[in-house]
């Protein structure tokens, strides 16, 4: 039966329009020989009426696939999925087949009777085979029969059962959360099943928590210190269970899933009520990644970069593997100067995802802020390799080439950038420059006019100020910010340049 | 017991196991490991490396019912991309490639969109996010399976999905992700 999903079908609502363009295609079925091309290569690999054999003659030792110690043939077991061999206690231990790559859990053996018969009969069986290296079709030989050897249970390992704790809490959590939506959509009998499911699972939890203690426990009864934690765990769950308990008695009021509120309030605009909602999603699930990711771009358009920093520390706590929100995390610290620490943000991303488009440029951001504009252009051209359509990558590299005195090439790139993302302030101003550099000073004008791109004519001289930032120009920057200050004393984008800048010399 | 010697070594030789149909298997799970393989690679030649030199190791496995090899194709065939992935230096230029990827089905293209564009939509989604989009909409596996499959938290696929989405749903608008 599968597993219902309330918060995947939630998805697939709110992105019906995609979905419905996905769908009017189909992926490319493979080439219409494909299967024929198969069948010929495992003809021409397996030998023709080869029996199945298994390696080692009799006496020929083997070693144990997990241990590596000699195996002898009489005592090897084989792996049921690609016949590695095993000691039975080896295989038993690590819980399933060790070969890389395998995760077989059954084991086999030859059945007796053919061991017994290849003990009798090694000779024979020695010509059989070189008459199968001899390639000749037909050769009289036995086949193997298996059968299964029951693998003992592996020792209780309290790190392996502590891992099954946290899938068991995880899972439980994503229960209680199937559990909310299920009552606030008012269908009772799928609330009845994810209450039920939450409870089993954090019942269980709680029972493996209880080994992993009871195996730590001092003889007079108290648990070693070392292994306090866990006792907070147990009563951290313990207390969910009973407030799942009293919720099924008609405890607390049914809810909205307050994630879901809080994303269509900030696309509202309402920031203030998207971090109630965000904290009160926290309250629920403290290990929410997605909350802290929204709450950090709330905090990030309240201009609290330090709150929105901490929340995204707390997110990649919970999942390292999030590249997109180490991208966030490494802007953010550009934001705020601290390039190392966006440089390591952006290189922890690579590692994950070598292919990730947006890690390469956010790295050239870093690397010209830097000053480091050959490593930056390397990024760049690889970021354009992998996406070729992301404007922010084809302006930057337009003003690296500039820097570089190719102020042709920095114009076409500006063009390209202009061409994705004619809304972008920054390659108007890469554009500028290169025309300036080739001497067409009234396109020049012109393209830095198109860069006030707000109608507010003060907004828009911030904008282009905050634009020769991100270029890395400060003198334009201070330019344009005090130009906006002389017609809005009061534009924060301005005073917040001059006041980090400083105002333009005399 | 058995052993065949080539050159001087003891070496397996199985049979494909007995009852595994190979036409039968290709029709399951063939299609599926190519748009696996073709969605993570982008490159049709490659993508038939990699089918055909799953296969060839799923049906050289040890005799058993073939209950577990469409899984352990599907792995297989993701490992096996992922390394032809690694192996290459430069990302080759898909251009030229980006319209076999898809096909258009009968019927008029939604808000005139081709084939080409939607391709190259989903080719400049990071590859994590287009793994989760081809399991979720053409293999159609609920989310809990993708995540099975891609060896993911339930949320971390529900996530991935969900920027593929916003990113997908600003490309076919024609704004730059």
């Amino acid at each position: 039966m599968s597993e219902h999903d309330d918060a995947g079908e939630a998805l697939e609502r709110e992105f019906e329009d995609v979905l419905a363009t996905l769908h009017a295609f189909t992926p490319a079925p493979p080439p219409a020989d494909l299967e024929e091309r198969i069948a010929m290569t495992l003809k021409k690999d397996a030998a023709p009426a080869a029996p199945q054999v298994v390696a080692a003659l009799p006496g020929v030792s083997l070693r144990c696939t997990f241990c590596h110690d000699g195996l002898p043939r009489e005592e090897a077991s084989f792996c049921a999925g690609c016949l590695a061999p095993h000691h039975d206690d080896c295989f038993g231990r690590h819980g399933r087949c060790a070969a890389p790559g395998c995760g077989e859990v059954r084991l086999v053996r030859p059945r007796a009777a053919d061991q017994r018969l290849s003990r009798r009969r090694p000779r024979a069986l020695l010509a059989a085979a070189s008459v199968l290296v001899a390639g000749l079709v037909g050769a009289a030989a036995a086949r193997i029969a298996w059968e299964p050897v029951p693998v003992a249970a592996p020792p209780f390992d309290p790190v392996r059962a502590f891992e099954e704790y946290k899938r068991l809490d995880q899972e439980a959590m994503a229960a209680f959360r199937a559990l909310v939506m299920a009552e606030r959509a008012g269908n009772a009998p799928l609330a009845q099943v994810k209450r039920a499911e939450a409870h089993a699972k954090w019942t269980r939890a709680i029972d493996i928590l209880n080994r992993i203690l009871d195996d730590h426990r001092e003889p007079h009864g108290t648990v070693n210190p070392a292994y306090e934690g866990y006792e907070e765990e147990m009563g951290r769950v313990a207390q969910v269970l009973v407030d799942l308990e009293k919720r099924a008695q008609g405890g607390p009021a049914q809810e909205r899933d307050p994630l879901v509120r809080a994303r269509e309030r900030l696309a509202a605009g309402d920031l203030a009520g998207a971090r109630t909602d965000l904290d009160r999603a926290l309250a629920l699930d403290p290990m929410r990644v997605e909350a802290y990711v929204l709450r950090a771009e709330v905090s990030a358009r309240s201009d609290d970069l330090r709150a929105a920093l901490d929340d995204l520390h707390r997110a990649i706590e919970l999942d390292p593997g999030r590249t997109d929100v180490l991208l966030l995390r490494s802007r953010l610290r550009f934001d705020l100067g601290d390039l190392d620490g966006s440089l390591a943000d952006a290189e922890r991303a690579l590692v994950l995802d070598p292919l990730e488009a947006g890690a390469n440029l956010q790295r050239a951001r870093v690397r010209l802020a830097r000053g480091e504009r050959e490593a930056a252009r390397a990024d760049l051209e690889r970021a354009l390799q992998l996406a070729p359509r992301v404007g922010a990558a084809w302006s930057l590299l337009g003003w690296v080439r500039l820097g570089a005195g190719e102020a042709d090439g920095a114009r076409a790139n500006a063009d390209r950038a202009i061409d994705l993302a004619p809304d972008d302030v920054v390659p108007w101003l890469v554009r500028a420059r290169a025309s300036e550099a080739l001497g067409d000073l009234r396109q020049a004008a012109a393209d830095l006019e198109r860069a006030l791109m707000h109608p507010e004519p003060a907004e828009a001289l911030a904008r282009r100020a905050q634009a020769w930032l991100a270029l890395g120009d400060v003198d334009a920057a201070r330019a344009d910010a005090a130009a906006a200050l002389e017609l809005d004393a009061r534009n924060v984008t301005a005073r917040g340049i001059l006041r980090e800048f400083g105002p333009l010399p005399r | 017991m058995w052993g065949v010697t080539r050159g001087g070594r003891e070496a397996l030789v199985i049979d494909p196991a007995p009852g595994t149909d190979l036409a039968a298997l290709f029709r399951r799970a063939g299609p599926a490991a190519y748009r696996l393989a073709l969605a993570i690679t982008c490159d049709p030649a490659a993508a038939e490396d990699v089918v055909q030199e799953s296969f060839v190791r799923a049906l050289s496995r040890a005799p058993e019912g073939d209950g577990p090899l469409d899984g352990w194709l599907h792995r297989t065939a993701r490992n096996l991309a992922l390394d032809h992935l690694r192996r290459r230096k430069v990302a080759a230029d898909r251009a030229g490639d980006v319209a076999l990827l898809l096909a258009r089905r009968d019927g008029p293209a939604p808000d005139g969109l081709d084939a080409q564009a939607v391709s190259r939509a989903l080719l400049d989604l990071p590859l994590e996010q287009r793994e989760v989009v081809l399991l979720r909409v053409w293999e159609g596996l609920s989310f809990p399976e993708v995540a099975a499959r891609v060896e993911a938290p339930l949320g971390t696929v529900h996530s991935r999905f969900r920027y593929a989405m916003e990113r997908l749903r600003a490309a076919f608008a024609g704004r730059a992700p």
